[in-house]
């Protein structure tokens, strides 16, 4: 029983920050939303057994992610803008679109996992052993990951350091969207 | 909705919707970093996938499951540096990040 | 150049006069390029003498040809041009009875015509290209008549067309020259498609077009009747369009818009004569037809009639002329239809020398006076003796009165029909249409003669008229002698031969001889004719007023050309043009409609299809997702997973 109230739980405190992620008005705002969100698929990694995995998401998304989405929110913010329009003109085909492929997604697991009941048993020191696997038959992925971030630590220096030429102006959008 | 006990299906259920409201993000937004944002909720449901397939599927002894999910956890990190340093640029250049606006095309 | 012969043994002489026969109709075709290339203009007044040159030579060589001609088979000469599969392409000769005859006759006439033509056409601007075309003409007649299988034949029947076209718009200035040239090209265009589909169906079904092959194989019986007859019919078209009968005789009247000389020469004694000559080169089809026969025979029995009774009222005097030829040709077919092919060849050639006669001497009037309408003339037989003289020959000769060649033709035809009608009674019918038109034929002649050369003159110009120079009296002279005496010449004794003309060109079992008793009523039936011009014309005895008051329409029918020409416009302008306009709605709007409609619906989709290329990349990745979700859905819906 328990299980079953802290799973709808962390699905509360996950879906609908979500939702607030995508229709929030304000970009900023938006931003914080994604921190329920991260925790609470945090929660879903502890329950599932993978407490290294929970951990490390809290860490880099929460603390490093979602922090840098918000420094960037504020570095780009348009001075005395309302910024009235936040959405573009596919917003309806969006919708539809984003509805059709959840709901595949949904049908397709109830069709096929649906009657899937007992996780295979845990062993015990998830975390030590998921250190093993990690530099044992995971080395290679490890390693490239690093070199990964290697890369785009340069590359993010990079742009960000910027060239000097002073902002354009764009003529006005003839994009259209929501006034 | 919840049968017996919570199952796979019900972790597919939640991922699958995390994946649809990501969609819509990324489709339908108009700031660059919103844009991102639902990119991040995509990432987020994919891993949540994996996962819940490594508990309930297959060897819980193989760690593929956790494994690649901090896979997708770092390359998500990285992916937001690089891409936020290019938002700056954008940013720095034409004064705006909205992205019908950054568009140099005729017609 | 090759020589097959078959059966007839070959000398050495008849080797070397092959190669002459050859230059029968090449050098009218040099004398065409020479005159052309360097006598149209300046030299001008040299044009004609090439030309009599060329043709006095051919006329020669045809006369040494004629003793040579043999009497059964014929003697060929071949050159092979190219072969497709079974059917060979060649330019042949073939010398037999009647091409010799025709060669001579066609040479014959031309000699004299272009002599007379010296005097007739002297002054005239275009004096050189007169020439130039009468000589091109002149080849291809002769090329013609000298031919061994039909794709030949169609050939220069197509060039005679032309040259008629050329010849009758000569004076092209003006509009009604103009006019009737393109009508005789159009209308004998009509005639001239059925030859055609006959040529290409004997390319189809007997992979062949030499005559002497056919021929053989006709006999062998290879064709069906049905066939041949199809065959024969075909063939008979263009026989109907160049030979003027009914209802292709439209145009002759019109031609008469040419020099009077080109009138003779095409329109009277040669090119029309290709029709019948046609028909005879291609007699073993016909024979083989019953059917075919019948039809020949009908079409030409009732064109003799219908011509003869618009010419008796007529008051043009070329024209009156023009309707005689086209009642003669028919004539000539009713006796190729009664199968007497004797008879009518017989008469082709009586008719070249004196209908072209009869056309000389109305040129001399018209050249003499300057009109044409008789009723403007009157007592010109004090003043050109020479010309009346033998126009009077000619119009004996026509009207068929003994001993003058027509008598003796006319005759021989008239007995055709009478015979042949115990085995087919239609004949009988037939035969009356002709013993009619003959009554026609001289009254209206007769009417002619009268009012131009009798009485007393009715106009100032008809009153100061003069003899015409001897270049064109002379050779008035010669073919007068022609019309006097070559029926009873040739009929007893063809010269070169010593053959009765009967027995020198036949088809078929040989002819049987004259019957009596039809020699006297066709005398008497031409002598009523003449006697009833005469109180008519001469006399007055009889009123012609009268007789139209009491039969009017005869009068219409006549004057309008029995509404012939009328239901040709109407069927040209209305049903034709009316065709057309649907047509070319069709083609504006099926094909052409078709076509721009692709280049529509390829503009309409690049301009929809643009407006993919929004260069907004969510709206890309959206069209990713669509994507996704339609191939699951499809997937879904065909395998289902």
């Amino acid at each position: 029983m328990g299980e079953q109230i802290t799973f709808i739980l962390l699905a509360l405190i996950t879906l609908l920050p979500a939702a607030m992620v995508v229709t929030s008005r304000n970009i900023f705002h938006a931003g914080l939303w994604l921190l329920p969100t991260f925790v609470g698929i945090a929660g879903f990694f502890l329950t599932l057994g993978a407490e290294f995995l929970a951990a490390i998401q809290i860490l880099i998304y929460v603390g490093g992610i979602m922090v840098l989405l918000l420094f960037a929110i504020l570095l780009t913010r348009r001075i005395g803008d309302p910024e009235a329009r936040m959405h573009n003109r596919l917003e309806g085909w969006a919708f539809i679109f984003a509805v059709a492929i959840a709901v595949i997604l949904i049908l397709s697991a109830r069709q096929q996992f649906g009657d899937t009941a007992a996780p295979s048993p845990l062993p015990e020191g998830t975390t030590a052993k998921m250190g093993e696997a990690l530099l044992g038959p995971y080395l290679l992925p490890f390693e490239i990951a690093s070199v990964l971030l290697l890369a785009a630590i340069v590359g993010a220096i990079v742009m960000a350091r910027g060239e000097g030429t002073p902002p354009k102006r764009l003529p006005p959008s003839r994009g259209g969207g929501k006034r | 909705m919840i049968h017996s006990s919570v199952g796979l299906y019900h972790y597919l259920l939640v991922s699958g919707l995390l994946f649809g409201l990501g969609v819509f993000g990324v489709l339908s937004r108009r700031n660059a970093i919103a844009v991102l944002m639902g990119v991040e909720l995509m990432l987020n449901a994919a891993g949540l996938n994996f996962v819940a397939f490594w508990r309930f599927k297959g060897d819980a002894l193989d760690f593929a499951g956790p494994v690649f999910a901090l896979m997708i956890i770092t390359v998500a990190a990285a992916e937001a540096a690089v891409g936020l340093a290019i938002i700056l640029s954008v940013y720095r250049r034409f004064d705006t990040v909205d992205v019908d606006d950054i568009n140099l095309m005729d017609g | 150049m090759e020589n097959f012969t078959g059966e007839t043994p070959v000398s050495l002489v008849s080797k070397g006069c092959d190669v002459m026969l050859w230059l029968i109709p090449i050098l009218p075709a040099i004398a065409f390029l020479v005159i052309s290339a360097f006598f149209v203009n300046r030299l001008r007044r040299i044009a004609p003498y090439i030309l009599i040159l060329a043709l006095a030579v051919s006329l020669l060589i045809s006369l040494s040809a004629l003793p040579r001609a043999p009497l059964s088979g014929a003697e060929e000469a071949r050159l092979g041009w190219f072969q497709a599969d079974d059917l060979k392409f060649e330019a042949g000769s073939l010398l037999d009875p009647l091409s010799a005859v025709m060669l001579i006759v066609v040479c014959g006439v031309s000699l004299l015509i272009q002599i007379y033509s010296v005097g007739y056409m002297a002054g005239d601007d275009g004096y050189g290209r007169y020439f130039a075309y009468m000589s091109l003409f002149s080849a291809a007649m002769l090329g013609l008549v000298i031919s061994n299988n039909i794709l030949q034949t169609y050939l220069c029947w197509e060039l005679v067309g032309l040259c008629s076209y050329l010849l009758i718009g000569f004076w092209y200035r003006r509009p009604s020259a103009a006019a009737a040239a393109k009508k005789a090209f159009v209308v004998t265009r009509f005639g001239d498609t059925g030859f055609l589909i006959a040529v290409f169906a004997l390319s189809l079904y007997a992979k062949e077009f030499n005559f002497v092959a056919l021929q053989q194989r006709v006999g062998a019986g290879e064709f069906s009747t049905g066939f041949l007859t199809v065959l024969s019919l075909l063939i008979f078209c263009g026989a109907v369009g160049k030979s003027a009968q009914f209802p292709l005789h439209i145009w002759l009247p019109d031609a008469m818009e040419g020099p009077t000389p080109v009138s003779a020469l095409i329109h009277a004694a040669t090119m029309v004569a290709a029709g019948v000559y046609l028909v005879a080169r291609t007699f073993f089809f016909f024979a083989a037809s019953p059917i075919a026969l019948i039809v020949v025979a009908c079409i030409g029995a009732f064109t003799a009639l219908f011509a003869a009774s618009i010419a008796a009222a007529t008051n043009d005097i070329k024209r009156v002329l023009a309707y005689s030829t086209i009642s003669q040709l028919g004539y000539m077919m009713l006796g190729l239809g009664a199968a007497g092919y004797t008879a009518a060849v017989f008469h082709l050639t009586t008719h070249a020398f004196f209908k072209a006669l009869l056309f000389l001497t109305a040129g001399s009037i018209i050249h003499a006076i300057g009109t044409q309408d008789m009723w403007e003339l009157g007592g010109l037989g004090k003043k050109m003796p020479v010309t009346a003289m033998t126009c009077l020959a000619g119009a004996l000769a026509l009207a068929g009165i003994f001993p003058f060649s027509g008598f003796w033709s006319k005759d021989e035809i008239l007995a055709s029909a009478w015979l042949r009608a115990s085995a087919n009674p239609l004949f009988y019918l037939l035969f009356a249409a002709g013993l009619l038109s003959a009554f026609l034929t001289a009254f209206y002649i007769f009417r002619m003669w009268i009012l131009c050369f009798a009485g007393s003159p009715r106009t100032q110009a008809a009153a100061h008229a003069h003899e015409s120079p001897r270049v064109m009296t002379y050779p008035l002279v010669v073919l007068a002698l022609l019309a006097l005496i070559s029926g009873f010449w040739m009929k007893q004794s063809v010269p070169g031969k010593g053959l009765p003309f009967a027995e020198f060109i036949y088809f078929g079992p040989a002819h049987e001889g004259e019957i009596a008793w039809l020699m006297l009523l066709s005398t008497v039936v031409a002598a009523a004719g003449i006697l009833l011009a005469y109180l008519a014309y001469y006399r007055g005895s009889i009123s012609v007023i009268s007789f139209h008051r009491a039969f009017p329409w005869v009068r219409k029918g006549m004057k309008n050309k029995w509404w012939v020409d009328a239901a040709w416009e109407f069927f040209a302008t209305r049903i034709v043009i009316a065709g057309s306009a649907a047509a070319a709605w069709f083609d504006r709007h099926v094909p052409d409609g078709m076509v721009n409609g692709v280049a529509w619906l390829c503009g309409q989709a690049g301009l929809r299809l643009r407006r993919v290329q929004t260069g907004q990349v969510q709206f890309y990745a959206l069209v990713v997702f669509a994507a996704i979700v339609v191939f699951v859905m499809l997937l879904r819906l065909t395998a289902g997973y």
